[in-house]
């Protein structure tokens, strides 16, 4: 990662469902995890997404930590900034397998290690309530502006239906209080929440604001209605930027996306009704309605305007292969790895094809999990398995028939 | 007018892509490109079931002739490397029933782009000088991604941006510019001929 963003390079994990005792070192710009159903995979992900959101540096509380779970992960960054490292330990303290009991408490220790300057250790247990509330003050104030802007989950069962890509949305202003008619959790997608904004960047326009306090007669209200559309229609464009829909166009069937112009406005002397907000997505040069789109072209439309709207953050993928091309696949890959110059990529995968965009010096980046009687295990390839490799990279074919035709998920030797 | 088919083979869809854009705008009414294998790494240009595919597809479509891009990843006086990728070249031209022309890119495609800098400053807003022999910048690609940050962090250059890049370079300027890629039109000129 060249960006001065902190990555995750090593993480331990203890007791989260089948993962007992797990240590594993990540690439700081992509990791690969293959390995059979049931591996622990997406509970490796889902616990690094839990420590993108941990309670620690983010105020939700402490009870939103899964039961039993500890961990210790190690925040590195190759920049020249003064703070190079930031360690996280979280482990809980009192019986979590009772599950009665609703009282947890956790030891926590953050270590700050910066350059010429001797580590900064803050510890505490969170049932010391005074202290907790002065550490976690200092530690949201020095390193939460550190780890901002951190993991995307691109989980493989995003809500493709969601009311606001498939359903028209309304705005109604009135003189005295705003209403907002949507209601649906949005699940955390970078593209819906810049989508869900829009209503205020609207509002927040001047000539909008103007209108929505003036007395308009009647003769005007022609002129108001198309200017509103006008404002709608360019503020969208600002919302959802070039570069997002230059991705889009390069690595995606959907080559742009707008509002339909069909939006209706509707002035009375309460209020400004603004419905048939839809958006519009041109694929094989048609315009068509969300519904319209494949399911694949929905999946792509997730992954690509999450990574894209993400810039020196960790990017968790579930599977991107599902539901998507041969052909489409290689060029997200190439889409992936493109932006891992500035992101962390973390992907599990059942796909050989995506091996496939590996170079010969890029095999650490394979992580291969496996069940086995001390829960999920997770580990890189060895010499003799990435001399093998590149065997199979050079004289065989490709490295994806390593994984499909021989040991590549068998035991070490 | 038939059209000729020209076959196409890159270490990257990029690259191959470029080319194909570069060369369509003044060749449209006397060829059309086709890629002979698709989704190929550079890595795997030389194992041996990318080479079979290869002799496959080039029975199979039977192009005029075939365009083959690869890059150096190093400058001229790097002998060693230029024969490596030059014997490499001619056993993949026996592939091809001897049609293949060469296009190699010195360091790699990127440096094409500074022989016609322009381009590349009008659409990043970047200052890069002018007059820089192509054959002599060591990782173009990186020195691009670098300066086009600096104006604008969110619009920095990607692999993926080089076709659209090359569907606007003039091929007069980088002929004149660039000594390996004279030589290379020089080729093709002389098979259209």
């Amino acid at each position: 990662m060249k960006s001065n963003n902190f990555y995750i390079s090593s993480v331990s994990i203890t007791d989260y469902k089948s993962i007992q005792e797990v240590e594993v070192e990540l690439d700081d710009s992509l990791a690969i995890i293959i390995g059979p159903n049931g591996a622990g995979k997406s509970n490796f992900l889902e616990v690094l997404n839990h420590i993108g959101y941990n309670q620690i540096l983010f105020p939700r509380g402490l009870n939103n930590v899964p039961r039993n779970l500890s961990y210790s992960v190690t925040f590195k960054r190759n920049s020249k900034e003064k703070v190079k490292e930031v360690i996280l330990s979280i482990s809980p303290t009192t019986n979590l397998k009772d599950k009665n009991n609703e009282f947890l408490s956790f030891n926590v220790t953050v270590i700050m290690k910066s350059e010429g300057e001797d580590n900064k250790e803050l510890t505490f247990n969170t049932s010391n309530e005074e202290d907790t509330q002065t550490k976690l003050i200092e530690i949201r104030k020095e390193v939460r502006p550190l780890l901002n802007n951190f993991v995307r989950f691109i989980k493989y069962n995003f809500d493709y239906n969601s009311v606001f890509l498939s359903k028209p949305q309304s705005y109604i202003f009135n003189k005295r209080n705003e209403t907002i008619d949507a209601k649906e959790k949005i699940d955390g997608s970078l593209f819906l929440l810049r989508y869900l904004n829009l209503r205020y960047q609207f509002s927040m326009d001047d000539e909008i604001t103007d209108i929505i306090t003036s007395e308009g007669t009647v003769d005007e209200n022609l002129i108001i209605e198309n200017k509103i559309r006008e404002i709608l229609l360019t503020e969208f464009n600002d919302t959802i930027n070039e570069s997002v829909r230059e991705d889009f166009a390069t690595y995606s069937p959907i080559k742009d996306i707008r509002l339909s112009k069909n939006i209706n406005v509707n002035l009375n002397e309460d209020n400004i009704i603004i419905s048939n907000i839809i958006m519009e997505f041109n694929v094989n040069d048609d315009w068509v309605p969300w519904d319209w789109l494949s399911d694949g072209t929905k999946r792509l439309f997730y992954i690509i305007s999450e990574v894209s709207l993400t810039y020196g953050g960790i990017i968790l993928i579930e599977e991107p292969e599902l539901g998507i091309h041969p052909h489409q696949l290689h060029i997200l890959m190439d889409y992936i790895k493109s932006k891992s110059t500035n992101n962390q990529f973390i992907i599990s995968t059942h796909s050989p094809q995506v091996l496939n965009c590996l170079k010969p010096n890029e095999l650490e980046k394979i992580i291969i999990s496996k069940m086995s009687q001390n829960g999920s295990t997770f580990r890189h390839l060895n010499e003799v398995e990435i001399k093998k490799a590149n065997v199979y990279m050079k004289e065989v074919g490709y490295l994806s028939q390593y994984w499909l035709h021989s040991t590549l998920e068998d035991e070490n030797d | 007018m038939t059209k000729l088919k020209i076959g196409l083979i890159g270490e990257d869809p990029n690259d191959t892509n470029s080319i194909q854009n570069l060369l369509i705008r003044k060749y449209s009414e006397k060829v059309y490109f086709k890629k002979l294998i698709r989704n190929i790494k550079g890595f795997y240009l030389d194992n041996p079931k990318t080479l079979r595919s290869l002799e496959i597809e080039f029975e199979d479509q039977k192009p005029f002739f075939v365009i083959v891009i690869r890059d150096l990843d190093g400058l001229p006086e790097d002998s060693a490397k230029i024969g490596v990728i030059t014997n490499w070249f001619d056993s993949i031209n026996k592939k091809l029933n001897n049609t293949g022309i060469f296009l190699l890119n010195i360091f790699e495609l990127e440096a094409l782009i500074f022989a016609n800098i322009d381009v590349f400053n009008k659409a990043y807003k970047t200052k890069i000088k002018q007059n820089r022999n192509p054959m002599y910048i060591k990782e173009p690609k990186e020195e691009l991604m670098r300066k086009s940050r600096q104006v604008n962090i969110k619009k920095e250059y990607e692999e993926s941006h080089a076709p659209a890049i090359f569907e606007k370079l003039d091929l007069d300027v980088l002929a004149k510019n660039c000594l390996y890629f004279r030589q290379f039109m020089d080729a093709f000129e002389k098979q259209l001929s």
